[in-house]
């Protein structure tokens, strides 16, 4: 059986940490949590994600920073951002500045599958 | 031909003799060749000599060149005939060439007889002949003949051919030599050339030598010299010229383009140029060059021709000299000559120099100008022309001698000027010598003493003129030097005294004297001269004529100089004999009248005409009591009062000069010391012819009337001096009205004379818009014959107009008519002024009362009201009479009269200020206004009330725009919470989104996990647990919003700063978190309860908060700390602070942060602060700012604490009097 994906969520927002995983989970990928991008970088975790589900807007490292990071290191892992604020002219630049997709809050579980399905291509 | 064959052999052998022989002559020329003449004869002699045999052969050749024929002869035997040639030569040569048929046959030479045939050698012999002669009697045969011919003619062939050729040789000998001649001619010639060409070249080398001589001279000249063509190129210049002027010689070249002279004198340089050119002479030029370093100078350029053989100027050498300096020193000459020349020429005399030998050489512009002449006219000895013809040999010879003196000298003479008038002049002239003493130059200066020569001769003929008058006066005149020496003496006296002047000088004029009068004269005189005190006395003396003594007055006086040192005497001798006669008997006749007048009781008295009291009566002397020595003479004069005589002096003299005579009064001392007026009378007597013999007079006591009327005058005086003393202007008039007198004090104001304010001259002080109006007035005052007043302006003296009051009064007769008017005019400038002052500013009060958009009203001291403006009669629609006393309670509001009524007693009791507020009846619109009423008391001295003066002000649209604003603010807090509370949106949006997303995700999480097989139940659980527990939260947020949201009115209750500050920090807690931000409370406890509204200050807080936290948002790396302070205040004030580190604010536009619509964020509406600040100020508190020492800034507001003992917080009036100001300013 192929292995399932392993996706990184990154949020410092705790009840996105507690209730995304599961939902991923239940849509069949493999999930991780992550309070912050720098506990994400120090999980020793990068190179077995193949997607990350990024908040756009967190203390200290922000996910627009996380994503730069991992282009600079040259891994090439699909990002999804997810955000509360924004609107289609902030989807639309963060897709042209090579995310997957960006997601606006409170977004449904069919927008996350269609979203993880293209990253995953 | 026939012939027989013996004979033919024979003849056969003939024949081939002579073929042979014909063969060996044709072969001759060939042999012949190249042969000379000579030999061809004499090869051909020989030839025909052996083959002939012949005895004889002779050749006769003609000699082209020499006349001799060359001959030669050849004979068989020669030795024997040697003799014989000779003679065959001369008997041949006889023979001609050319007519050879006239040649003998026979020619005898000795013994032999030979046969000669000739042959002409040539056509016609011109060659020669050939001679060939035999001895043989059958000679010549045929054939012979015939070989000779041939021979000749092969000889004649040969000897042409030899001919030629010698003539060839000689031609070509000739021609040699010819050409041999030409050649050394040639070679000759050529030697010649080559000669002359070394020989020029060695010129041409010498001459280039030269050249470069002359060049390396030219050059080395150290002048300047150019050469030029006739047209004026320059074609050469040399070295010394290029350096000086730093011009190469091309631009020299363009000499009359470029800057090689200086262009202004270039016109000139041209002209000179052409000048000389065209005349042939030599240039000259003073010209400005330029020199190496750029600067000019004086140049004389002396240009000569060069001319060539034929006397053609083919060249002109210009020599240039630098004579800047020597010009500048010309130049310094010229113009201190000139100064000289001008000092000459303005000095005012007639200055002039002439030459050593007299010639005149210069006169100043003056001397010219006054003769009228120009220099060349007056040079030379033209001068002379100009001095008088009388005075010219006088002033020549003077002239002359002084130089034969060579000193200095002077001499007078006429000089006439240039208008023909002659005038004196002093001629001085100075030598200048050189050091050998001889003279270079002779100076002189004419002075014009004409006025002087006037003067002394104007002395001269005044001295004429008066000796003509000394001796014509018909008076004897003398004059004596101060010591007293007679000196002078006119025709007069000598003809009185019948003496020569002789006689009369010196003290012989003693002798003239009668001797009993002689010593007091002598002794007079003396004593007069050394005294020097005018001398007179009267002597007899000598008349010749008559041959008697007669009484003289001798009268002289000293001449003194300006330090009064008698300079001379003069004197005059008048013959009084006469008069003295008449005078004694006048005396004697006096006496007489004397004695009949001493008896008269009266003080009566006569003088002489002089006005010498001669006679006083008895009684004089006796008033006097002084002897008649004492009172004589002018002795009377000591009598008088000291006051008086001077007056008396002054009227006596001028009585004795006039003749004419009036009293004088006078006082006169009597005997006892005491004074009395005397009226002192003189009569002159008259003599026939009207003058004056004598003068009688009588004194006359008129003590008590004067006394009379000094008293009148003392007390007319006395009136006179109140009259004008008075500072007041005082007047009398006619009955009419013309004025009769005006005191001094009207004179002096009105500045006028009495004449000239005599009658009707006084209205001429009036002021002209006065004048009709008083003088009417006046009029109809005197018409009443009572006492009135008017009122004019009057002219002062300076001409200012001022008020008076003029006051008349009349003086009345017994019957009651008016005989006089007294009248006084009072100065009421000031006090017109005051009034005028006054009414002005009763006028401008009005006026202003009138103007000021106020409703101005006044009452009397116990509240009735008396008085209000126009605008209050208008507001109000009534009349004052209706509104007067207590009738303004009309005006007012049912409801507001009673309470109004009663706080004006109030006020008028206590006479505090009044202050009420009451609805007005607005007359215009008819309904009630708002307005306010104030007045104040105005106290006099002693402080009681004299009146009330009070204004009504309508506030009632500013009630409305007041009620209008608390709406609009309300509505604006709202709209402020509304816009705080879109910042908040954000955030609220966020604390809604975080539940929803959770609900969301849970949810489709559970419905999945439901979905699975099998079902994860207790994942299920979990999620939908999660998914309730997020939809609270949600429930949450919204129930504080909407409580936040409400719009509330103001409500003041007691609230605590803490509680109301941490229950919005309980909001903002996420933001500020997100936003990270530390945020610190330090709220202080047992904080007093302050009076607000919850909400507002919740807002305020807020707003603070959420301001704070935006300006930490681009600061970096700081820590973004947000303190919340809390604090009491020692003014009964609590203070809430919000204290961040962010980018702080530019303290100098600090208040605009507080303006409205100021904002630096991009999407509020930036109300925020000025809500605030308001919202604060509502509630008496202040809100500021202030940057932090650090970073950052802090914003606080401070609300007072709910009073001590205060419970009801509930009343609260907002129109309490600060409020109302304020609000009035904010409003």
């Amino acid at each position: 059986m192929q292995q399932r994906a392993f996706i990184a969520v990154v949020d410092d927002d705790e009840s996105v940490r507690e209730a995304l995983p599961d939902l991923i989970r239940e849509l069949g990928y493999e999930a991780g949590a992550f309070s912050s991008a720098e506990e994400f970088l120090l999980s020793g975790r990068i190179s077995e994600t193949n997607c990350l589900l990024l908040d756009l807007s967190m203390p200290g490292m922000t996910g627009l920073d996380l994503q730069r990071e991992l282009m600079q290191r040259g891994l090439d892992i699909p990002v999804i951002f997810i955000t509360a604020h924004g609107d289609e002219t902030v989807r639309r630049r963060l897709r042209e500045q090579g995310a997957v997709e960006c997601l606006l809050k409170p977004f449904s579980d069919t927008a996350l599958l269609d979203a993880l399905k293209t990253a995953l291509q | 031909m026939k012939m027989e064959p013996e004979l033919a052999a024979a003849e056969v052998v003939q024949l081939q003799h002579c073929i042979n022989d014909l063969v060996s002559i044709l072969a001759l020329p060939a042999m012949w060749v190249g042969s000379e003449p000579s030999r061809i004869g004499q090869s051909l002699l020989d030839s025909l000599l052996g083959m002939l045999h012949l005895d004889l052969v002779y050749l006769r050749l003609k000699n082209p060149v020499e006349d001799a024929p060359w001959v030669m002869v050849r004979l068989i035997d020669k030795e024997q005939l040697l003799a014989e040639q000779k003679q065959i030569r001369e008997g041949l040569g006889a023979l001609p060439d050319s007519d050879l048929m006239g040649w003998p046959e026979r020619l005898v030479v000795g013994a032999a007889t030979f046969t000669i045939v000739p042959f002409p050698l040539g056509l016609q012999g011109e060659i020669g002949v050939l001679v060939a002669g035999s001895t043989r009697g059958d000679f010549p045969r045929k054939t012979e003949r015939l070989l000779l011919s041939v021979a000749a003619n092969q000889a004649a062939i040969g000897l042409q051919s030899a001919r030629h050729l010698a003539e060839q040789r000689r031609l070509a000998k000739e021609l040699d030599e010819r050409v041999a001649a030409r050649t050394a001619e040639l070679a000759a010639i050529n030697a010649q050339l080559k000669q002359q060409i070394s020989e020029r070249e060695r010129i041409e080398e010498s001459a280039r030598d030269q050249e470069a001589l002359l060049r390396q001279l030219f050059d080395s000249i150290a002048a300047e010299v150019t050469v030029c063509t006739p047209e004026g190129d320059i074609v050469l210049v040399n070295r010394t010229c290029v350096e000086r002027t730093g011009r190469s010689f091309e631009e020299h070249r363009n000499w009359r383009g470029g800057d090689v002279l200086y262009p202004e004198d270039l016109p000139h340089a041209q002209a000179a140029w052409k000048k000389a050119v065209d005349t042939g002479g030599t240039y000259e030029a003073e010209v400005r060059a330029r020199r190496a370093d750029g600067s000019y100078r004086w140049i004389h350029s002396n240009g000569f021709p060069v001319r060539n053989a034929r006397g053609e100027i083919f060249l002109w050498c210009s020599l240039h000299l630098d004579i800047h300096d020597r010009k500048q020193t010309e130049e310094a000459l010229a113009a201190s000559e000139r100064k000289l020349d001008l000092v000459i020429n303005t000095v005012p005399g007639l200055v002039w120099s002439a030459g050593p030998e007299g010639g005149a050489e210069f006169f100043n512009q003056n001397y010219l100008d006054y003769v009228g002449l120009s220099a060349a006219e007056m040079c030379g000895a033209g001068w002379a022309d100009s001095i008088h013809p009388d005075d010219r040999p006088a002033l020549v010879e003077a002239w002359q001698g002084m130089m034969a003196a060579r000193e200095a000298g002077e001499a007078e003479g006429r000089l006439r000027r240039f208008d023909g008038a002659y005038r004196w002049f002093l001629f001085r002239t100075n030598p200048q010598l050189d050091d050998a003493g001889t003279v270079i130059k002779w100076f002189g200066v004419n002075i014009d003493i004409e006025d002087r020569k006037r003067a002394e001769e104007a002395l001269r003929a005044s001295e004429f003129r008066m000796r003509q008058l000394t001796e014509a006066i018909p008076q004897m005149l003398w004059t004596a030097t101060p010591e007293g020496e007679i000196d002078y003496s006119n025709r007069q006296m000598l003809d009185y005294t019948g003496s020569s002047a002789a006689d009369t000088s010196g003290v012989d004029w003693v002798k003239m004297l009668h001797p009993g009068d002689a010593e007091n004269a002598i002794e007079t005189w003396r004593s007069s001269v050394a005294v020097g005190s005018p001398y007179q006395v009267e002597a007899r003396v000598y008349k010749r004529s008559e041959g008697t003594y007669r009484w003289c007055l001798t009268s002289a006086l000293p001449l003194r100089d300006e330090a009064g040192k008698i300079l001379r005497w003069y004197g005059t001798s008048i013959d009084i004999h006469d008069r003295k006669l008449a005078q004694e008997a006048l005396a004697a006749s006096q006496r007489k009248l004397n004695e009949l007048v001493s008896t008269m009781p009266a003080i009566a008295w006569s003088t002489d005409p002089d006005g010498y009291t001669d006679y006083l009566s008895k009684y004089y002397l006796d008033y006097v009591g002084l002897p008649f020595e004492k009172v004589s003479g002018w002795g009377w004069l000591n009598s008088l009062h000291p006051d008086d005589v001077e007056r008396m002096r002054r009227d006596w003299d001028e009585m004795r000069a006039s003749g004419r005579a009036w009293p004088v009064e006078a006082r006169l001392r009597r005997h006892d010391g005491a004074y009395r007026w005397y009226l002192f009378r003189p009569n002159p007597l008259l003599d026939a012819a009207g003058n004056v013999v004598k003068w009688y007079g009588v004194n006359t006591d008129i003590h008590d009337r004067r006394q009379a009327e000094e008293a009148q005058a003392a007390s007319e005086r006395n009136l006179n001096v109140i009259i004008n003393t008075l500072p007041a202007m005082v007047w009398a008039a006619h009955a009419d009205g013309s004025a009769e007198f005006v005191n001094q004090h009207y004179l002096d104001y009105v500045g006028l004379s009495t004449d000239e304010v005599q009658g009707w001259g006084w209205t001429a002080a009036i002021h002209p818009d006065d004048l009709a109006p008083l003088v009417a007035n006046w009029k109809r005052i005197i018409a009443t014959r009572r006492g009135g007043v008017s009122e004019a302006r009057m002219r002062r003296f300076d001409g200012e107009y001022r008020w008076f009051m003029l006051i008349g009064n009349p003086e009345h007769d017994e019957a009651g008519n008016v005989t006089r008017w007294f009248g006084v005019n009072i100065d009421i400038e000031d006090r017109k002024r005051a009034e005028e002052a006054v009414r002005e500013s009763e006028h401008n009060l009005r006026r202003m009362i009138e103007t000021i958009p106020q409703m101005l009203w006044s009452a009397k001291a116990d509240g009735a009201f008396d008085f209000c403006n126009s605008q209050y009669l208008r507001y109000s629609g009534l009349t004052l009479a209706e509104i007067e006393g207590d009738g303004w309670k009309k005006l007012l509001h049912p409801d507001d009269i009673e309470p109004t009524a009663q706080a004006w007693r109030a006020a008028v009791e206590t006479g505090n200020p009044y202050h009420v507020e009451v609805r007005r009846l607005h007359a215009k619109d008819g309904v009630y206004r708002w307005g306010v009423t104030t007045a104040l008391p105005l106290r006099d001295d002693s402080g009681r009330i004299i009146r009330w003066y009070g204004s009504s002000i309508d506030m009632h649209d500013w009630k409305q725009a007041q009620d209008e604003l608390r709406d609009l603010q309300a509505e604006l807090a709202h709209m402020t919470r509304a816009m705080t509370m879109g910042q908040l949106t954000a955030s609220i949006a966020h604390e809604l989104n975080q539940p929803l997303a959770g609900i969301i995700t849970n949810a489709s999480t559970c419905l999945r996990m439901l979905a699975a097989d099998p079902p994860n139940v207790a994942g299920a659980r979990e999620t939908a647990r999660r998914t309730i527990r997020d939809g609270n939260r949600a429930s949450e947020v919204i129930t504080r919003l909407r409580e936040l949201f409400k719009k509330k009115a103001t409500t003041f209750e007691a609230v605590d700063m803490n509680t109301v500050a941490q229950e919005v920090i309980a909001l903002t807690l996420n933001e500020l978190r997100r936003s990270n931000v530390n945020l610190r409370l330090d709220l202080v406890e047992d904080l007093p309860a302050v009076i607000g509204d919850r909400v507002q200050l919740q807002q305020v807080i807020l707003n603070l908060i959420l301001n704070a936290a935006e300006a930490m948002l681009e600061i970096g790396e700081r820590d973004k700390e947000l303190t919340v302070i809390t604090e009491r205040m020692g003014d009964n004030q609590v203070r809430l602070a919000v204290k961040d580190v962010g980018m702080g604010f530019d303290p100098a536009t600090v208040e605009r942060l507080f303006n409205p619509f100021y904002t630096t964020k991009s999407n509020g509406m930036g109300i925020g602060l000025s809500v605030s600040r308001t919202i604060i100020e509502n509630h008496q508190g202040q809100l500021g700012a202030a940057l932090n020492d650090g970073p950052g800034a802090t914003f606080w507001f401070s609300v007072p604490c709910r009073p001590e003992g205060d419970q009801d917080d509930s009343g609260f009036n907002p129109f309490g009097a600060t409020r109302m100001a304020r609000a009035m300013g904010k409003a």
